[in-house]
């Protein structure tokens, strides 16, 4: 908005005034005859240096009118008006902001189920931009019947929505210890998924002996681990059976199930099976 | 050749160029090529032109803007007559 300076001329050809600015090229506003001799009119406050340099050599006495009173209070409140509609809107965006979401944040033990967790939220139309979420329970109940997770919170805080979620520490899923074989025997094949193993493919173990252990190196630094991991161990086994050939066999696989490598010898009281047992030590895989 | 013959022309044009006006009843009206204003009161105004004067009358006659030949006449305009 161009500020405006208001001037009363005093002279017998008011109208000169007026020519005067436009052949210099000051744009005249507002232009009226207050009285015979007085011709009143307003210019840019811009201007205002120029007029009074070309009124200065010549006989026109160049008032400037003053706003003073009501007028001068109305006229400070409408040039505050665009300041005051700024600040409001400006107030107006800082508020619309705080109620969107600008950032979705999956914090806590259970962080790891952050797609899931991002998941429930965008069915429910919370996605960044959106409005912040009212009726949290819903949404914290969804979550809470993930495995584990034992505790859920939202909170929001300048358009940031953090969701705590946190999973149980009495679980055996959580438990840090290694993987022991159940038998003597020797190892055929490990599968790992987490955890460090101590022993290999075709090493002799004994019953109890560890297989696996619970930490992973991280460059150089030792972190203790949840184990998962299965091994498989052969394990040999004789034993004498009672009864028939057959029934011999039945006895045996109802015992240490399918046997491998099997061989059956009539020996006194009985039959003696020989083969190979495949044992699995599992932990916190299926 | 053509190209002065247009600028001369437009030249010729603007030399001679009357005051051009519209005016919209009880809401003033707008003068062009005015390059005097020879009487401004708030009855009557009369501007001049190169080749023509017009005369204002009404009542509460002002001038909201007087900028490059162009005047802004505000108040109700009566009768506007062109003076050769």
């Amino acid at each position: 908005m161009m500020r405006k300076t208001r001037l009363t001329v005093d002279s017998l050809a008011a109208e000169r005034v007026l020519d005067k600015l436009a052949r210099e090229k000051i744009p005249v506003y507002s232009a009226e005859k207050s009285a015979k001799n007085k011709i009143t009119f307003c210019v840019a406050t811009k201007d205002l240096e120029k007029v009074f340099a070309i009124f200065s050599g010549l006989c026109y006495n160049v008032t400037e009118v003053r706003p003073r009173g009501l007028s001068l209070l109305s006229r400070k409140l409408l040039e505050g008006v665009g300041l005051l509609v700024g600040f409001l809107l400006f107030c107006l965006f800082v508020l619309s902001a705080q109620s969107r979401v600008l950032k979705i944040e999956v914090v806590g033990s259970g962080a790891y189920y952050e797609e899931r967790v991002l998941d429930v939220l965008t069915r429910a139309g919370v996605s960044p931009l959106s409005e912040m979420p009212k009726d949290t329970a819903k949404l914290s109940s969804e979550i809470l019947g993930f495995p584990d997770v034992d505790y859920c919170s939202f909170r929001s805080s300048g358009g940031i929505l953090t969701v705590e979620v946190e999973v149980g520490t009495n679980h055996t899923f959580r438990s840090v210890k290694g993987l022991c074989s159940p038998v003597k025997g020797k190892v055929e094949e490990i599968l790992l998924v987490r955890g460090t193993p101590v022993v290999k493919e075709g090493d002799e173990v004994e019953e109890g002996q560890l297989l696996v252990d619970s930490y992973a190196l991280y460059g150089e630094e030792k972190r203790s681990v949840v184990v998962i991991a299965r091994v498989k161990i052969a394990c040999p086994v004789s034993e004498v059976f009672e009864g028939d050939e057959e029934s011999a066999r039945s006895g045996a696989y109802l015992k240490y199930g399918e046997l491998t490598q099997i061989e059956t010898k009539q020996v006194d009281g009985g039959y003696l099976v020989t083969g190979i047992r495949h044992v699995e030590a599992t932990m916190n895989l299926n | 050749m053509r190209l002065i013959r247009e600028i001369f022309k437009a030249l010729s044009a603007e030399a001679g160029a009357e005051v051009q006006y519209t005016v919209v009843e009880g809401q003033g009206g707008y003068f062009q090529n005015v390059k005097r204003i020879l009487e401004f009161t708030p009855e009557r105004i009369v501007l001049r032109g190169k080749k023509n004067s017009v005369r204002i009358e009404g009542k509460n006659l002002k001038i909201g803007k007087y900028y490059s030949g162009d005047v802004a006449v505000g108040g109700e305009i009566v009768r506007v007559e062109k003076e050769v």
